[in-house]
């Protein structure tokens, strides 16, 4: 069976569950503020940040530092409950698919659903930051393509803390314990950013990396570029340790 | 009787062990700070529970608020997922007493978590200030006022879990909440402070300052919450 | 030539023993009626044959496919219809269908047929979850027909269905091996039902198999054995009977 088969059925499974609907009420959400405090841009000269660069972070850092990584919970939820809801996996594991590349369907799933919610924070971006130039008579629209970059490594970033988080959903049977370690999990990344250990917690990821970027953007701040040298072996580690051990997981067809 | 009721529906869906894990978890915050941070918090001009509620509060908080919302998805969650609901409307018994029920269960294992967090706060003073001022009456007085500035969120929670029956749902509605809470101005002076799930990031020292606004608020939006529970409840039923 | 053929399966859950070392022979192209009380094992074997559950110790083959090395191949060939029937409730009925359809890389008209064969082609555009049980139990089996399979595991297939029902769903079954050629492992905790359907029965009682053969065969080892053989359901119950006293005597 063909990988782009099965995650065309993935993709189908997750009709009418309204995830988009929430990942777009996030995003809009994130930005409503930043639309109604515009004028406190201008007050970051301090930090030696342009007032459009500080717009542009300061959203990033609201859906890095939180949304992001929680609604990625919500979306595991969804790819699991889709499965338990009516015993749908029961069926699944009775037809001849193999189980690895179920498992690794389902996570490009929950990559695409990623993927989505930072195309509609792009959108929104781009909606709001006009929005706020006309209000403020001031131009907060960035390139194209440096938002697009500043999304995409955004994204990049988040790889290894989705396959934790996949991994969380496919070890843990009870619903509550995954989804209450999953959020539990995304409380620390704000202490560990700031620890020499950062790289060792992929739920920290997205958020180091916003964090990075707005020190480059600012002059007053000390430039802390990423130690690609340490990070990416662990990060890639993680990855593959995770997606493994889902797979594992995933392929126990032992019910008790 | 009405509360073993809830106690036992939750039995084996790990809802207790987390709430547990999520006390010692958040528990653990204030001692690795002031462990890891001892001298900065004991030169501080202020006192010591002042000093560690504006160091730790905020980060509990979140997993206090993150954990009822978890919590409340779940309670409706084994409600909708066996259908059981639809067994519950067919039994002489009131929707809205199942969610007074829910909401008593859920405030009381919160409380658990907030003594969990009292005491480890407690033993902070105690070990690293040792100040004689901080006695086990302030820090029940404070548990007090950090339960009441909790029931509102709670509400909320069950509120939401209750409105949609795919838990996937009410969960992203409830962690965009949080996500508001988390953006909005936590001055106790400010009137946005006063959304339920901000109220919970308030330290009682805040409460204690706004008295009157902070007890009016919880007792209001209770009210609201649990009027809006009440309509949603008999459109359901019309609608059915 | 046997379609299914079991040695020694056996599965334990702690000192449990929910199958115990069953010994099947299941001929090609015919029906077989797996029957026993509720909780005597016949899901649990089927769930075996579907590669859901690992057995503990013994073997068994499909169509000469031997568990675990041909289990793609077996699941290949096999329909099936396991307790409740799965589905997604978020899809409607024909949705459903397509991606079970997908999966085995059948045409857009065997989805049709299945909802035709099945009666559902009227309900196909509803959602799943809010079928009525019999309509889910016609979904599970239409995901079974899909591509007419040489072998079906239908486990208690008429749940939920009323009298009419029941009878379109038995003609159905009952059709099967001369319209597809197919060969049917049908269980029911019932042995009325199972009679007008099946050529051969098994009876298992608490994992153990007690008999296997024709509805005749059955009706002459009651005979030798002093049961009561006016009707089938009357030897049945007595095998039971018999099969549970002697288990508490042993104890």
């Amino acid at each position: 069976m063909k990988f782009m088969t099965l995650l065309s059925i993935e993709l189908a499974k997750i009709r009418r569950s309204k995830i988009i609907l929430i990942l777009f009420i996030a995003v809009v959400i994130l930005w409503i503020p930043s639309v109604a405090n515009a004028h406190l841009n201008f007050k970051m000269s301090f930090a030696g940040i342009s007032p459009e660069n500080n717009f542009l972070i300061q959203g990033l850092m609201g859906m890095a530092w939180f949304m992001f990584p929680a609604s990625m919970v919500v979306c595991t939820v969804l790819l699991a409950e889709t499965e338990r809801g009516h015993n749908g996996i029961i069926k699944m594991k009775s037809l001849p698919i193999n189980l690895t590349t179920l498992c690794l369907a389902k996570f490009v799933v929950l990559l695409l659903l990623a993927a989505s919610e930072m195309a509609l924070t792009m959108l929104t971006y781009f909606i709001s930051a006009s929005i706020a130039s006309h209000l403020q008579n001031y131009d907060f629209l960035l390139p194209v393509s440096f938002v697009l970059k500043e999304i995409f490594f955004l994204l990049l970033s988040a790889i290894p803390m989705l396959a934790v988080f996949w991994l969380l959903s496919t070890c843990i049977q009870t619903p509550i314990f995954c989804v209450g370690t999953g959020l539990a999990s995304i409380v620390p990344s704000i202490l560990l950013i700031n620890t020499k250990i950062w790289f060792l917690y992929p739920m920290a990821y997205p958020f180091y990396v916003v964090a990075t970027e707005y020190a480059k953007l600012s002059t007053s701040m000390t430039e802390s570029n990423l130690n690609f040298f340490l990070w990416l072996p662990i990060a890639i580690s993680i990855t593959l340790v995770s997606l493994w051990l889902s797979c594992r997981y995933f392929e126990q067809t032992e019910r008790s | 009787m009405k509360i073993p009721k809830e106690c036992q529906k939750i039995k084996r869906t790990g809802f207790l062990p987390l709430f547990v894990f999520g006390g010692l978890f958040a528990s653990l915050v204030p001692l690795l700070n002031t462990a890891l941070r001892t001298e900065v918090f004991i030169h501080a001009k202020s006192d010591p529970l002042n000093v560690l509620f504006d160091a730790n509060w905020q980060m509990i908080a979140l997993i206090n608020v993150l954990l009822l919302t978890a919590g409340a998805c779940l309670m409706y969650h084994i409600e909708y997922a066996g259908r059981c609901m639809e067994k519950m409307r067919a039994l002489p018994i009131k929707e809205s007493a199942i969610f007074s029920e829910k909401c008593v269960f859920l405030a009381i294992t919160l409380l658990g978590v907030l003594a969990l967090e009292s005491v480890s706060l407690g033993f902070c003073v105690k070990h690293w200030f040792s100040s004689n001022e901080t006695t086990v009456i302030i820090l029940l007085k404070y548990l007090g006022c950090l339960f009441l500035l909790m029931l509102p969120a709670v509400l909320l929670a069950l509120l939401i879990a209750s409105l949609w029956e795919n838990m996937w749902v009410s969960l992203g509605v409830g962690v965009i909440g949080i996500f508001v809470a988390t953006m909005l101005p936590m001055e106790p002076s400010s009137f946005l402070s006063l959304f339920p799930f901000a109220l919970p990031f308030q330290t009682p020292f805040a409460m204690i300052n706004y008295k009157t606004k902070f007890i009016s608020a919880v007792i209001i939006e209770s009210l609201v919450i649990i009027g809006a529970e009440i309509i949603f409840l008999n459109v359901r039923r019309k609608r059915l | 030539m046997n379609m299914i053929e079991t040695k020694n399966l056996t599965k334990s859950y702690g000192d449990f023993t929910a199958v115990d070392k069953l010994n099947l022979h299941i001929p090609k192209g015919s029906i077989y009626g797996f029957l026993g009380p509720n909780g005597a094992g016949k899901s649990t074997t089927m769930k075996m044959f579907l590669g859901l559950i690992k057995p503990s110790k013994g073997s068994f083959t499909i169509d000469g496919k031997q568990y675990p090395q041909d289990k793609i191949a077996i699941l290949q060939n096999t329909g099936s219809l396991i307790e409740a029937p799965a589905f997604y409730g978020n899809l409607t009925g024909k949705e459903n269908l397509e991606i079970i359809s997908k999966i085995l890389g059948l045409s857009q008209s065997a989805v049709a047929e299945a909802l035709e064969i099945t009666g559902l082609t009227p309900y196909k555009n509803r959602l799943a979850k809010n079928y009525s049980l019999g309509m889910k139990q016609r979904l599970g089996l239409a995901g079974a027909l899909l591509g007419q399979p040489p072998l079906l595991i239908l486990d208690e297939p008429t749940n939920g269905l009323d009298p009419v029902g029941i009878h379109e769903i038995r003609n159905l079954i009952r059709s099967l091996p001369q319209k597809f050629a197919c060969t049917v492992l049908i269980s029911s905790h019932l042995l009325s039902e199972i009679e007008l359907t099946a050529d051969t029965i098994g009876i298992i009682n608490h994992g153990c198999l007690l008999f296997e053969g024709t509805t005749d065969e059955l009706k002459h080892t009651a005979l030798a054995q002093g049961y009561p053989t006016d009707h089938l359901e009357d030897i049945f119950l007595a095998l039971i009977e018999n099969d549970n006293e002697e288990r508490s005597r042993i104890r």
